[in-house]
């Protein structure tokens, strides 16, 4: 019988110290974050702080806005970093926008926050022109990349105005193949929705810089950044189909004067430039344009792609129209887009 | 399913290796200009084509290795522009149909600029082969030889990889014999290589069954020779050969058959037109008769009423032009039946 006793009591002790491992090790487990297989621990895994900076923005159709949220890391110190998203969400008006979130083409919209840090993102709302006056709703959304359930969001209300006159418009059928596209850093590009990703050439580099389009707006990939003098040029887009691209340009992008033209640039046509030929242009707006040749066919170094036939050839004695893109070639001089 | 898995995986592989940035048309300082007209099964290709452009990769050209630059387009009767630096050019121009799951035509080669012709380039169609080789104890047979054998007189051999895989790019599409070899066993398959498309194929090594069949037929053969020696020994003991009860049968068979064989008798209306002709063409008409319905050999015919060639001939037009029989020719060879005329009279 004594001995039945000294068993219970050795088994109730052995109970009571397992219960009181266990009960250390699931504190010590929640207070670490982690779930012993490396990744966040539940307790770490937690909606994010989210603020949209501004809730209430009016644009004319045909402009891209910029909407900042900010997201904070709400674990706690003992979790250490934890990887955060922030995207659109597909809800309320967004299909009547284009929607894209800066860097999100190289994944930067996934992104590490420390406990307590917080990061300022911008996200862009293409507003595709001839969209209806009225008011709209976008749905933004930060979340917990472990758990997508672990979502807050907000919404930003968008008045939509008429299109502002003095905009300029450009429009460019693209043909199978590659097609140059005017460009201007900043200026929303709708259409084409498959083409995701083109080309600016940079005279600084003496290279293309791949450009990934994010929304309605092409930007810079790799974290590379424009110069201010190649913020105005051409872009090289590669389509598969036939298809349609347009963009709206506020007067301010021609406002850019001078734009330095070292060795070979691609530049868009600017309004004021309609109707010149190529000697009347290096007259009024690019006075460092070599002067023609006397007798000689391509009077000046100007070149046009033809994505018809899918080469480049002289503007020779033709005008200039407004969005066309031109190569000015192996000279250097400055022209004014006479903004 | 496994197959279809693989076939997926394999073809998804493929798809990946040519998804790299692009480089749009050439520009800046001394770029060269190339107007290349491009072919596909002796027609130029239709405009929008899309031709990928690689140049050797850090390998180099010997190593196979090739790395896509960019696209062309093409235009009108398979043209398209093509910019470049370099005046020689080493080069893979590669077609790939988005209806197929893999590329479909190829061309690789050197460009001179300075002795181009503008002489089309030919892309050729390619097929893609992949699978594996087991063994008969269904382990992998790795290193085993493989060996491909196509009717259009295309051929390759190469050996299986550790885990007894094998691919192969660049093939020539065609209907191929697929086979491999490893320690005395080996394995067959029949295969169809497409353009643009990856066939996968399993071979499981085993006794091969050529050998097994001809082992079978010498066999055969040893057996009729020794019940030959015997038939010889047991004659030139009796003095007389021994006639199986079955052959008896047969040639008794065989009398009889003739003997009651039914004489087809011409109709009196028959006997009549047969009366207005020559006897040269009366024996012939009793000759066909005999036989029909059956059709007679034209050779056999002449052979038999020993009729010089030319005369047959000249015999035959006339039977033809009274509407008395048929020739028909059939290659080198001609065949006679009786006329539906007269065969209707009988």
């Amino acid at each position: 019988m004594g001995t039945m006793k000294e068993n219970g009591k050795r088994v109730l002790a052995f109970g009571l110290i397992a219960c009181v491992l266990a009960a250390l090790w699931a504190g010590a487990a929640a207070a670490t974050g982690t779930d012993g297989a490396g990744g966040p621990g539940e307790a770490c895994i937690l909606t994010p702080q989210f603020q949209v900076l501004k809730q209430n923005i009016r644009s004319p159709s045909g402009r891209t806005v910029e909407i900042e949220v900010a997201v904070g890391g709400r674990q706690a110190p003992e979790c250490g970093p934890v990887q955060y998203g922030v995207d659109f969400t597909n809800a309320y008006d967004a299909p009547t926008f284009y929607l894209g979130v800066s860097g999100a083409g190289e994944r930067q919209n996934l992104f590490m926050l420390e406990p307590g840090q917080v990061r300022i993102f911008k996200m862009y709302a293409g507003i595709v022109p001839g969209t209806a006056m009225g008011n709209y709703t976008l749905q933004m959304t930060a979340y917990s990349e472990a758990d997508h359930w672990k979502q807050t969001s907000q919404n930003v209300s968008i008045q939509v105005e008429a299109m502002e006159a003095g905009d300029t418009y450009w429009a460019t059928q693209l043909y199978v193949g590659w097609n140059t596209v005017p460009f201007a850093d900043g200026v929303g590009v709708f259409g084409c929705p498959a083409i995701s990703e083109g080309y600016v050439y940079s005279p600084s580099r003496e290279d293309y810089v791949r450009m990934v389009r994010e929304g309605a707006t092409f930007a810079p990939a790799d974290g590379a950044v424009l110069p201010a003098g190649e913020k105005n040029s051409g872009l090289f887009v590669f389509s598969k189909q036939r298809c349609a691209i347009q963009s709206l340009v506020p007067p301010e992008i021609f406002e850019r004067t001078a734009v330095p033209q070292e060795k070979e640039h691609l530049l868009t046509a600017s309004p004021v430039w309609t109707g010149l030929n190529s000697t009347q242009l290096a007259a009024e707006y690019c006075p460092g344009m070599p002067p023609a040749l006397e007798g000689s066919p391509n009077p000046l170094p100007i070149s046009l792609w033809n994505a018809f036939e899918q080469r480049w050839e002289r503007l020779g004695n033709r005008t200039i129209q407004n969005g066309q893109v031109l190569r000015l070639h192996e000279r250097t001089f400055a022209c004014s887009l006479g903004g | 399913m496994e197959r279809q898995v693989l076939v997926g995986f394999v073809g998804f592989l493929l798809l990946c290796t040519t998804a790299r940035a692009l480089e749009p048309p050439g520009i800046g300082q001394g770029l060269m200009e190339w107007n290349l007209t491009f072919y596909s099964q002796n027609k130029p290709l239709p405009a929008d084509s899309l031709i990928e452009v690689r140049y050797p990769a850090s390998g180099g050209a010997m190593a196979g290795q090739y790395q896509t630059a960019t696209i062309l387009a093409t235009r009108e009767n398979g043209s398209a522009t093509l910019y470049s630096r370099q005046k020689r050019l080493a080069v893979r121009f590669v077609r790939d149909d988005p209806v197929t799951p893999a590329e479909d035509e190829a061309w690789t080669g050197e460009l001179d600029l300075e002795q181009w012709a503008g002489e089309p380039i030919i892309l050729q169609p390619m097929a893609y082969l992949a699978g594996r080789v087991d063994g008969a104890d269904g382990k992998a047979a790795a290193g085993a030889l493989i060996e491909l054998v196509c009717d259009n007189g295309y051929g390759r051999s190469w050996n299986a990889s550790a885990s007894g895989a094998f691919e192969l790019d660049g093939l020539r599409p065609g209907a191929c014999v697929l086979s491999a070899s490893e320690g005395g066993l080996v394995a067959r398959q029949d295969v169809v290589l497409r353009k643009g498309e990856l066939t996968y194929a399993i071979l499981e090594l085993g006794e091969n069954g050529l050998l097994l069949a001809l082992y079978g037929l010498a066999g055969l053969a040893a057996l009729a020779l020794l019940w030959s020696a015997a038939r010889r020994w047991r004659t030139e003991r009796t003095g007389r050969p021994q006639r199986s009860a079955h052959a008896d049968a047969k040639r008794k068979s065989s009398r009889h058959g003739q003997a009651g064989r039914e004489q087809r008798l011409a109709s009196q209306r028959q006997n009549d037109l047969m009366a207005t002709l020559w006897p040269e063409e009366r024996k012939i008409m009793e000759y066909l008769l005999k036989n029909a319905p059956a059709v007679v050999k034209a050779a056999k015919l002449r052979r038999e009423l020993l009729i010089p060639k030319t005369s047959f001939w000249r015999l035959m037009l006339a039977l033809e032009r009274k509407q008395m029989l048929v020739v028909k020719k059939d290659g080198s060879r001609s065949f006679i039946s009786l006329h539906e005329f007269f065969r209707r009279e009988g």
